[in-house]
C-alpha cells in the first residue's frame, strides 16, 4: 500500500511525535521514509540596512547556515528512523511557505503518503491542527495522515 | 502500530475509494477495520426528498435500508479482500461527533476518511465533516483523496 512516506518535521517536540509514529507505521507497512524540513528563504538586505551599514549576511553564508540548520533537525531524526531498520533519506528546501515545499517535495520524490504532526513550532495548542498541517491538507493531492 | 482503522463512509464515490484504500492498507499492516455509516435523523423541515415525502417511520426505514445496503456492499468487499471488517450504523445530527465517538468506543487508533463527502461543495478544498473530525479528534486522521 503506502511505500514511501514523507515526514515533514521542524524539529519541535510535537513534530517529533509524528516522526515516532511514522517510524512504527513505516516498519509495519514496510515503507521507506523521507524526512523533510523547510528553512526560511534568504531575505536580500534592504536599502536601509545597507545604508545604515547594518550587518549583511551574504547569500552563500546564509545558505551554509541554512544547510546546517536543516541537518541539525534532520540528522538526529534520520538516525532514529534508521535505527528502527527503516530505510530513510533526508531533504530540505528554502521556502517561506513550508506547505508548498512539503507538497512539492512529496510529489517530486513520488511519495504516496505525507505523515505529519497536527502542530509544529508555531501551532497554538488550542487549535487542533497547525497552520502548516491545514495548508498541506488543503492543497495536497497525496493522502495525508495527521498525527496528534 | 495501527491495529484498528475506522472508515467512515457516506456511500459517495470518493468515500468508497477511501474505504478501498483503507482495506488495502489494513491488509498491508494486518489491522482490522470498522466501517461506519452515519445516517441523518428525521426532520420535519428538510430538503432531502425522502425526508420530505415520508413519514418519520418510513424515513427511518429507508435510512436503515440504505445503511444496510452500504454496509452489505462494504462487508462483501472486505471478505473478498480478506480483511477483518465489521460495519456500524449510527444515526446522528453531527456526523463528525458520531465518527469520533465510535472511534473512541471501538478503540480505533486511526480514522481514515475521504477529503470530501456528500455535501462537498466542489470548490471547497477540504470537506466540512473531514475538517471537523480533524479539529476534534485526538486520534490520528488519514485524509484520502
Amino acid at each position: 500500500m503506502y511505500k514511501h512516506i514523507l515526514i515533514p518535521t521542524d524539529g519541535s517536540p510535537t513534530a517529533d511525535k509524528a516522526v515516532e509514529g511514522g517510524i512504527e507505521f513505516a516498519r509495519d507497512a514496510k515503507a521507506r521514509v523521507t524526512l523533510f524540513t523547510a528553512v526560511p528563504e534568504y531575505q536580500p538586505p534592504s536599502e536601509a540596512q545597507i545604508m545604515s551599514r547594518h550587518l549583511v549576511v551574504p547569500l552563500w553564508e546564509y545558505e551554509r547556515t541554512s544547510r546546517d540548520k536543516a541537518e541539525a533537525i534532520l540528522e538526529p531524526a534520520a538516525a532514529r528512523v534508521r535505527a528502527a531498520g527503516v530505510p530513510c533519506d533526508t531533504s530540505y528546501a528554502e521556502s517561506d511557505h513550508p506547505y508548498r515545499a512539503i507538497i512539492e517535495s512529496a510529489e517530486n520524490r513520488g511519495c504516496d503518503l505525507i505523515l505529519m504532526s497536527s502542530h509544529g513550532r508555531t501551532g497554538l495548542s488550542e487549535f487542533w491542527y497547525g497552520s502548516e498541517a491545514r495548508e498541506v491538507l488543503t492543497h495536497s493531492r497525496i493522502p495525508t495522515l495527521v498525527y496528534r | 502500530m495501527f491495529k484498528h482503522i475506522l472508515l467512515p463512509t457516506d456511500g459517495t464515490e470518493l468515500s468508497r475509494a477511501a474505504v478501498e484504500s483503507g482495506f488495502a492498507m489494513a491488509k498491508g499492516i494486518d489491522a482490522k477495520v470498522t466501517v461506519l455509516h452515519v445516517g441523518t435523523p428525521f426532520h420535519v423541515f428538510a430538503a432531502d426528498s425522502a425526508a420530505l415525502t415520508d413519514t418519520r417511520g418510513e424515513y427511518e426505514g429507508h435510512m436503515k435500508a440504505k445503511g444496510a445496503e452500504i454496509a452489505g456492499a462494504v462487508e462483501a468487499e472486505a471478505k473478498k479482500k480478506g480483511v477483518n471488517c465489521r460495519s456500524a450504523f449510527v444515526v446522528s445530527e453531527q456526523p463528525y461527533e458520531a465518527i469520533i465517538k465510535t472511534a473512541r468506543d471501538e478503540g480505533c487508533d486511526l480514522i481514515l476518511m475521504a477529503s470530501h463527502g456528500r455535501k462537498g461543495v466542489k470548490g471547497l478544498l477540504l470537506g466540512s465533516e473531514t475538517q471537523k473530525v480533524l479539529t476534534h479528534s485526538s486520534i490520528p486522521v488519514l485524509v484520502y483523496r
